[in-house]
């Protein structure tokens, strides 16, 4: 129920860089200039919600541009995208943004980017098996396992509790097995 | 293969039962006959509805002949133990206990046989008896539980979307001018809880916060905004299934009657399947729920 | 909440449901024939085998009313052939479950059919097949070597060999997240086993749900080109009916 859902909602709050096509006034305090107007070509970070709306919307004019345009936020640009590329286990996610999966999705449906999704579904998969792994043969509270799982995202860190509750809840039911007897 | 024997006793006692059923059943002889596939048969039945409604992420329908008959024949059980339990132990003719059950169904349990010598084995076998009737009986109410309390957690979860969904029902009967149906989804109580569960709630809301928001802002099923408030659940979640129909089954008939639009509309039916399975017999899948609803409701498909 | 659990059977209720399979057992006493709402049971007359429910077999087993006969592929010859096959023949997948018998539609009260599945297809008596695991074997045969250790054959090699062959399945199922995808074109785990699945359920939907998010803005272009692409075809197809029709005429 992504309208009560509290991680959709942070997720919607992450910030994205919004060009102005056109000058807008009023809206300066959006840049610390209350009260002013906001020059056309200004690019200011806003919430994706806010970003959103603005970019479906268009000025008073018949065929006037829309409002803003939006671009990739910074845990998705080319940078991330390229060290994701190169080895998806050793990028810390969750400094780049604690939903980066959902912030991902998100994006994927306001921009139309081939490389940029098949990347994310390869570091998906890719830091999935890891964590699989990790669950099954845990490496110690030291050394690499530790750094790698502090760098989980969000929906990661469900599925290694997932990946580590399972066996868990089995190996309860065969130890209690024995105590019935 | 039935070997069980007809006793007269045991015809006389179908004969004096009162009749619980209601009419809807084809072969008016059988009913509550008790005969040993169906008792087995209804057992599987059951089992696979509560693992199917553990395993779903969306409410199934009712099942509700099949609650009947289960529920009925748990209380005959329920009866049959405390008559068991209450004569003691010794078993033995001179315990009669007015009723029909105990001469036709003790035949079984060296009860009313009165060749049976009373003593320790009789003693013994009467409280074995006694706690496989019991651990049965309790097997059988853990299933009925689980199945109606996960039903219940559903139902909470996506109450809104449940309670448009029966309202828009019944309203659909009432517009054709007929007699609304015997709801197929939900059971009476269910229906009755999900009123009360949304109209509380509501309740709770307004007078807690929501009749301080703007007119405009109080309502609990806007879709204005982008997000709509009442979503149903995931039909699209993640479900393993098992195919037990002979040959391959495919759910290209379910894909195609949704593009057509005929019949596997977005309201009653749920959501359409989207994507073309094909499945032998044996065959273990990861799929998605949408795309073989139709086919676990058919019994085509078993959810593990 | 009235019950938050997840979607999806716990270990707890998958060796309940396996509690319902049926297993051989050689009574040491008489029992007569009892109607349980699980279905009517055989009387028990020594030392004729019997089938009966496995809870209710354990139940008599504790008592010392009867022993149980572990089925075929509980011996420790059988588990080593199956260690080979999930080692050596099936490398990628799980070893094949005992096939499906033949008999296996049923009719229930108002004579409507339906097919007969786990756990009420027989796979654990002592008819069953001996180099199949079937899809309760752990939790069967923990709960057979915890109340029945006496009646199997070298139970200690025998648990070894369980354990053997688990790891070896648990690998497979960890390879199997690589081959996972959210494109709901689904994954098949055939041979899977009850508690397997219980037990990785949770990993393996999370993965799934979580391709399918990312992916969901491709799949639904995807979808919309194939829906066009469907109703061209029917289309054509009319048209060329159309033609036909001209022509015979």
């Amino acid at each position: 129920m992504s309208y009560y859902d509290v991680d959709a909602i942070l997720t919607d709050s992450q910030k994205l860089p919004c060009t102005f096509e056109l000058d807008v006034p009023g809206l300066g305090y959006l840049e610390g200039n209350v009260g002013g107007m906001v020059k056309a070509g200004t690019k200011i970070d806003l919430p994706m919600w806010l970003g959103i709306m603005l970019a479906v919307s268009t000025g008073n004019a018949p065929d006037s541009s829309q409002l803003v345009t939006l671009d990739f936020p910074t845990p998705l640009q080319q940078r991330v995208i390229n060290a994701l590329k190169a080895d998806p286990r050793t990028v810390d996610l969750r400094a780049q943004a604690p939903h980066f999966y959902a912030l991902g999705a998100r994006i994927m449906e306001l921009f139309d980017d081939t490389a940029v999704l098949d990347t994310l579904i390869n570091t998906f998969k890719m830091r999935a098996a890891e964590i699989a792994d990790q669950a099954h043969n845990p490496r110690g509270a030291l050394g690499d396992g530790a750094e790698f799982l502090r760098g989980l995202d969000e929906t990661e860190r469900q599925l290694f509790k997932a990946a580590h509750e399972g066996p868990k809840a089995v190996r309860a039911w065969t130890q209690d097995l024995k105590k019935i007897t | 293969m039935d070997n069980r024997d007809i006793d007269i006793s045991d015809i006389l006692a179908e004969v004096s039962r009162p009749d619980h059923h209601s009419g809807t059943s084809q072969s008016h002889s059988n009913s509550y006959s008790y005969s040993d596939t169906d008792a087995y048969s209804d057992h599987q039945l059951l089992t696979r509805a509560w693992t199917s409604e553990r395993c779903a992420p969306e409410l199934l329908p009712y099942p509700h002949d099949l609650m009947e008959r289960i529920m009925a024949r748990v209380q005959t059980q329920i009866s049959r133990i405390e008559d068991i339990a209450s004569s003691g132990p010794e078993g033995g003719v001179g315990q009669s206990n007015g009723h029909g059950y105990g001469q036709g169904y003790g035949y079984g349990y060296g009860y009313s046989n009165p060749h049976k010598p009373p003593g320790p084995s009789g003693t013994q076998n009467a409280n074995l008896i006694l706690s496989i009737l019991q651990t049965d009986l309790s097997r059988t109410q853990f299933l009925v539980r689980s199945f109606l309390r996960q039903r219940l957690a559903k139902l909470t979860k996506h109450a809104g979307w449940y309670l448009a969904q029966l309202q828009r029902r019944q309203l659909q009967d009432s517009n054709v001018g007929v007699e609304p149906e015997t709801e197929r989804y939900l059971s009476p109580a269910e229906s009755q809880f999900l009123r009360a569960h949304q109209s509380l709630l509501s309740e709770l809301y307004g007078s807690s916060f929501l009749n301080a928001f703007p007119p405009t802002l109080r309502r609990l099923d806007d879709s204005t905004g982008g997000v709509p408030m009442v979503e149903p659940p995931d039909a699209g979640a993640a479900v393993v299934v098992r195919c037990l129909v002979d040959g391959v089954w495919s759910n290209e008939g379910d894909v195609e009657r949704s593009e057509s639009g005929g019949g596997g509309g977005n309201d009653e039916n749920g959501e359409p399947a989207t994507v073309e399975l094909r499945m032998r017999r044996g065959e273990v899948w990861v799929v998605r729920w949408r795309d073989v609803r139709r086919g676990v409701e058919r019994g085509e498909l078993g959810l593990l | 909440m009235a019950f938050s659990n997840p979607p999806g059977l716990l270990p707890t209720e998958v060796a309940f449901l396996c509690e319902m399979e049926q297993v051989t057992i050689v009574p040491r006493q008489r029992l007569e024939r009892l109607d349980l709402l699980g279905g009517t049971t055989r009387p028990l007359i020594p030392p004729q085998r019997t089938n009966l429910p496995l809870w209710l077999a354990i139940l008599l087993k504790r008592q010392r009313r009867a022993n149980i006969v572990p089925p075929p592929w509980l011996y420790v010859e059988s588990l080593e052939e199956i260690l080979e096959l999930e080692t050596k023949h099936f490398q990628t997948s799980f070893s094949l479950p005992p096939a499906p018998s033949s008999v296996a539609r049923q009719t229930d009260f108002t004579g409507k059919s339906f097919y007969a599945s786990t756990p009420f297809v027989e796979s654990c008596t002592a008819s069953a097949v001996p180099n199949a695991l079937p899809y309760h074997w752990f939790e069967m045969s923990e709960m057979l070597l915890d109340a029945a250790s006496d009646d199997i054959s070298d139970p200690d090699r025998v648990r070894q060999l369980l354990r053997d062959v688990r790891e070896v399945r648990l690998a497979k199922m960890r390879k199997e997240v690589e081959l996972l995808s959210g494109d709901g074109e689904g994954t098949r785990l055939d041979g899977v086993g009850a508690m397997e699945l219980a037990e990785s359920r949770g990993f393996l939907t999370g993965v799934i749900d979580g391709l399918r998010k990312i992916d969901a803005s491709r799949e639904q272009a995807r979808r919309d080109r194939e829906d066009e692409e469907r109703e061209n075809r029917r289309y054509n197809d009319e048209d060329d009916d159309d033609e036909e029709d001209n022509e015979m005429t």
